[in-house]
This record gives C-alpha cells, structure tokens and sequence, in this order.
C-alpha cells in the first residue's frame, strides 16, 4: 500500500510539474510569440505602372522660402496661386502636380510669433481648392472650413458645389464660394513646424496627393536663444508616398476622377499607400551634409502611411534622432530616439550630429514599417571635410512647457472613430457640414477621448492638445508636447487634455489619413 | 435485427461534416476578429465571410439533423440545438454589421461554445447505441402482437 501510494504521490508529483512547466509555457510562450506578430499598417498598396526611378539619385530638394509681397508694421502679406505645374519625379515622364506656385512642395511660409500672417490664395487648377493652415491658432473664418470654397479662376467643375456627395447626406446650403479667399493667421502661437494644405470637403485626399501642401515655419525668440542648428544645416523634410501611372501622373483610386463624387474604390478604404517614396518632392533623394549637427522638420504628408523612420546604420550609441518638437513646437526636454513613429500629418523636430558618424558615411533614413522599395525614405552622404559647427542641444530645459492639467478638466467627451459600411464615422455618423458634435468652451481644460477600430491619425483644428493616456496608461513615447494630430492605434483609446482658446466658432476634428477623411470620418465642435 | 429496417448511415455522416465546419469556423472567427483590431484590415472582410459561410454551414446541420432524426433514427435534439445556433448566428451577423459589439462579443463567445458542444456530441453519437432507445416504441409492437399470438 504504502509503495502504491509513494508511486502516486511521485506520479502526482511528475504530472504536476509537468502541469506547472506546461502552464508556465503558455503564460509565457503565447505573448512571446504574439509580439513576434507585428501590427497590421494602414491602406493598401497602389503599385505603379511605370519603372520605379533609382534610388539615391537626385539631391534633396528644398522648397523655396516665399517672400511676402508687402510688409507694414505689424503684418506680413503673401500671395499663393494654386495652378498645375510638372515635375520630373519618374524616369521618362513629366509629372503634372497641383501646386501652390504650381510647386511640390508648395512654397515655405516663415512667420515670426506674434507678428500676423495674410496669405491670399488664388485657384487656377480644374476644381475648387480650401486651405487649411495644419497646426494653426487661427479664427474660423480663416481655418479652412471645408464648405469654404476658392473657386477656379476661368471655372472649373467637381467639388461640393457639384452635387452628388454619395455618402455625405445632407449638404446644407452651406457651401460657400469665393474667387479668392484672403487667410488672416493672427500668430499668436509658439514656434512650431505648421504646413498648409488643402482641405476641400470631400476631395482632401486626392488633391493633398496632387500636391497641395507646403510647410509654414513659425519661429520666436525662445526658440532662436537655443543655438539648434539653422541655416543650411535646417532641413524640412516632406515625405509622402505616391504611385504613378503609365502616362507618368500620380495614380489614385478615385470613385470619380473628375470630383463629382468624394472617396476611393472599396479596397482602398483604409487608405492608398503608393510605391514611390518622395522627400520634398523627390523619389528617395540624397542630401550632402557636413559632419555637424543638422535640424530636421520631419512631417509626414502621406495619405495614409505610417512610418517608423531609423537611421541606418545607428551612431555609436545609438538614439540618433534627438527629438526637440513635436507638432506643437519644442518639447520641455529633447528626447533621444531610436526610430520615431509617423501617422500622417505628424511632425518631428529632431537633431542629428552627423559628426558621431566617420567621414564619408552613407547613412540612410529607412522606414521599418515599409517593404522594398518604401522600406528606405533618403540618404544623407557625409562630407569629409573639416567644419565649423556652433550649434548646439541643451542637455536641459528647451522650453517652458505650460502642463494641462486633467483634474482641472470640466468635460470629458468620447470620441468613436469607427467603419461602417460604406464609409468612416465619428461616434457613428457620418461628416455632416453644420452638425456639432460638442460646444466646448473657451479657456476650459477638456479630456477628449478618442476610441478606435482601425488606426486612425486623430487631428483638431484650432489648438494643440497633450496626450493624457493610452488604454488607460501612460502617454507612448512619441506623444510628448504639443500635439495637434495623435496617432490612435487599432482598439485603442487615447485621452487627451485641450483648452480651446481665443476664437469662437465651428471647427473640425477628424481623421487624418485623407482616404478616411473624405469618407466621412471628420466631425464638428463648436467653441463658445 | 431483421425485425429493424436498417437505417442510413449518410445522415450521420452529413451531419459529422457540416458540424465540423461549423466548430472550425466558429473557432477560426476569433482569430479574424483580433486580427483586425489589431489593424489587419482585410481581416475583417475575411471574418464577415466566415460569417456568411458559418451560418450556411449552420442552416446545412438543422438540415442534415432533420434527417438524421426522421430516417436515421437519431434524437430530435441535434435539430432544435443547430436551429438555436442558425438563429443566434443570424442575430450575430446582424449585430456585427450595425456594430453593437456589446452584445456581438458575448454572443461571439456563445456561439463559440456551443458550435464546440455540439460537434463534441455530434461525433459522440453512436447510432447503435441510440437505436434500441430510438426503437423502443417500434419495437414494442412486435412484442406485443407476439404476446397476442
């Protein structure tokens, strides 16, 4: 008996253990393995039908600084027309671009902080255009309302006037036209990478990938006391991804090329990825730098992509991308990265030292989360020579960065970006121009909650907000500072914190991958 | 035996193979279904079509149990359980479409659990076992014309 009962208790034991191993193995082994499996990416590929041009074989091109055409006291004025102009992007084939000065990118504004911005904006291409300042603290009238319409000059056809709206019920009379319309930026915000870009009801997206944007640089004095690199050593970078058709011109799933109706065809519902990377404007350039510290003003102007930009190979040490700013201006304290991630509409502000880096390296700027030819972005070739660099990162404090605090918040408002079935909404409805969805008030702290199916690039007009938690815990570690556009990951929420300011009026929240905003995924508030 | 017309065996085996893709299917829905909401977006195509081809698969076992219950001599309960799960699968569709995962996700897992039951049972099934019970009634006839005789 007694033998009987130790080979069961040494059995009881062995089966035990086996169990324990067994169940260690899987509490384990199930999310070791499930990290292994990487997140799926937005959009579908569009690959184009012509040979992809050679990578590393044009130079950075950098937009052009435009010059206001008058001064006075207190304000700077600037013309833009909006035509279509040609580009030479792929072997063989003049690319036709809409461009602001008929440019791709369009021409850079640089506007001093406190110091008042017109820009008249003109339209010479087929359909009516609207101009958003992205990132600007700027009244209604001058946000770029999408029913506030710039109509061709010489007319022009498609566009919310022209009816049909599939999707978009309920238009309202609210479409309103004008042959010029003069923006009025008041500026009274800190130092930030902005960019300006259309926002016509419906038909952002295939016009953004057209080539309206164009980066708008607002500098102040705290940011110039810092020493970060400037001059030739300030790079805007311009990245977007696009594919070509045979006859050479941008491809685009268009429902309707000829804009009487908005949206893509169903496969590119979740957003048109191309397979030419372009930076400012260029398929996968090269730029010479000197062995010195350079500021890069990363924005990611892709419909739909998503990034995750590395340098490569990394510097000794590794985090070569210091970021100082985020969309919103300079972070309190630069953050040193590995690889930073990008949903559409985001900008960086980072610091590279290229002087960590031997003489004569390639370093190239890659992007994790593409395949191919979309895996590499540009290359920075390293020059030899000796040079002088006078730049400088503060180790400590970059700038005061006011914190929101969320238990001063009044409200606390939901916010569900989700598909339905045959387009994108906002807590189930569809863009419907006039129809708020909130009525925050002026001066008030907020938590906005933002609660997803799919990604979705989050972005509000008029103010910056800071991002409060995700799922409940902290913030990541891309969503320091000021942020302007968050990017929400599949079934996720993000809480933010914001205090609408200064202006009241309708202003937009919506998705910023373009494909789901033109499917309706955008919303109204109105400040009060 | 000769006094019991043999009976098909192919009800049965219907039913064994809508059964089992229905258990498959209903297994491979949550796989589908995190796999969107982790951002592979043609999953959730995939998983509406699994839905449509699980409910098909479901209304093929009401069917096949129908026949497994009037000509193979089996229980009535494989019919009234495949018609529970047909009725909460179109529920189910329903929900997913309009969206109202509250009860999309609960019900999700029901009918999780019993497409796995029921198969369990389904091949658990033995006819010869069943049959003297299934027969009883038939068989007590015979016996009793016999006690006439």
């Amino acid at each position: 008996m007694s033998g009987a009962n130790a080979w069961s208790r040494r059995k009881f034991l062995g089966v035990g253990a086996a169990g324990v191993a067994g169940a260690g193995a899987v509490a384990v082994g199930l999310p070791a393995l499930g990290a292994l499996i990487p997140g799926g990416q937005p959009g579908l590929l569009l690959a184009s039908q012509v040979p992809l041009p050679a990578r590393y074989a044009v130079p950075l091109p950098l937009p052009t600084v435009l010059a206001p055409v008058r001064t006075d006291g207190t304000t700077d004025y600037y013309e833009i027309t909006a035509r279509p102009g040609l580009a030479r992007i792929v072997p063989g084939h003049d690319t036709e671009v809409w461009g602001y000065q008929g440019m791709y990118p369009g021409p850079t504004i640089e506007s001093r902080s406190g110091r008042r911005t017109v820009v008249t904006h003109r339209n010479e291409l087929p359909h009516p255009t609207v101009v958003h300042l992205h990132g600007g603290h700027v009244p209604h009238d001058s946000d770029g309302y999408p029913m506030d319409l710039i109509t061709p000059l010489g007319g022009g056809t498609g566009g919310p006037g022209a009816g049909g709206m599939a999707g978009m019920a309920g238009m309202g009379p609210s479409v309103n036209v004008r042959p010029e319309r003069v923006y009025d930026y008041p500026m009274n915000q800190r130092a930030a990478t902005l960019w300006y870009h259309d926002h016509t009801m419906g038909f952002t997206g295939p016009q953004v990938y057209r080539g309206l944007a164009g980066f708008h640089l607002v500098r102040d004095d705290e940011e110039a006391s810092l020493g970060l690199p400037q001059g030739a050593r300030e790079l805007p970078l311009m990245i977007a991804d696009r594919a070509f058709a045979a006859d050479g011109s941008f491809a685009y799933p268009a429902l309707d090329p000829g804009e009487g109706r908005p949206g893509v065809t169903t496969p590119y519902m979740n957003g048109v990825l191309g397979d030419v990377i372009l930076v400012n404007g260029a398929p996968w350039p090269f730029a010479p730098v000197d062995r010195a510290r350079y500021r890069l003003r990363i924005l990611n102007a892709s419909n739909a992509r998503r990034y995750r930009l590395e340098l490569d190979p990394q510097p000794p040490g590794g985090g070569g991308l210091l970021q100082v700013g985020s969309d919103g201006g300079l972070l309190e304290r630069a953050v040193a990265h590995d690889g930073i991630e990008l949903a559409p509409a985001e900008r960086f502000d980072v610091v590279v030292d290229f002087s960590r880096y031997p003489a004569g390296s390639s370093v190239r700027l890659v992007n994790r989360l593409g395949g191919g030819g979309t895996a590499e972005v540009m290359r920075f070739d390293v020059g030899s020579a000796f040079v002088s660099d006078d730049s400088r990162v503060p180790g400590g404090r970059l700038a005061t960065v006011e914190k929101l605090d969320p238990a001063k918040a009044v409200a606390t408002r939901t916010f569900v970006f989700q598909k339905s079935q045959q387009n994108w909404t906002i807590n189930g409805q569809d863009y419907q121009p006039g129809r708020s969805l909130a009525s925050p008030k002026l001066g008030q702290i907020e938590i906005w909650r933002f609660v997803t199916d799919f990604h979705h690039p989050v972005h509000l007009h008029l103010d910056p907000f800071q991002v409060v938690g995700r799922n409940a815990a902290d913030p990541g570690e891309f969503d320091a500072g000021w942020k302007d556009t968050v990017d929400v990951l599949p079934a996720q929420g993000v809480e933010v914190a914001v205090r609408f300011s200064d202006y009241a009026g309708r202003f937009l929240l919506h998705c910023h991958n373009l494909e789901h905003e033109d499917m309706a995924m955008m919303a109204e508030f109105t400040t009060e | 035996m000769p006094l019991h017309p043999a009976r098909p065996r192919w009800p049965l085996v219907t039913l064994r193979v809508t059964a089992a893709l229905v258990a498959l299917l209903a297994a491979t829905q949550p796989f589908l279904a995190g796999g969107f909401l982790q951002g592979f977006y043609p999953l959730l195509d995939a998983h509406m079509m699994a839905a449509m081809i699980l409910s098909t698969a479901v209304l093929l076992s009401v069917g096949a149990a129908l026949l497994l219950w009037r000509l193979g001599g089996g229980p009535s309960l494989f019919a009234v359980r495949y018609l529970v799960l047909l009725v909460c699968c179109v529920a189910q569709i329903s929900l997913g479409f309009s969206r109202v995962l509250i009860l999309h996700i609960p019900l999700g897992v029901g009918i999780f659990v019993m497409a796995e039951k029921f198969v369990a049972d389904v091949f658990r099934f033995k006819p010869e076992a069943a049959a003297p019970e299934a027969a009883e009634p038939a068989a007590a006839e015979p016996v009793a014309v016999e006690v006439q005789a």
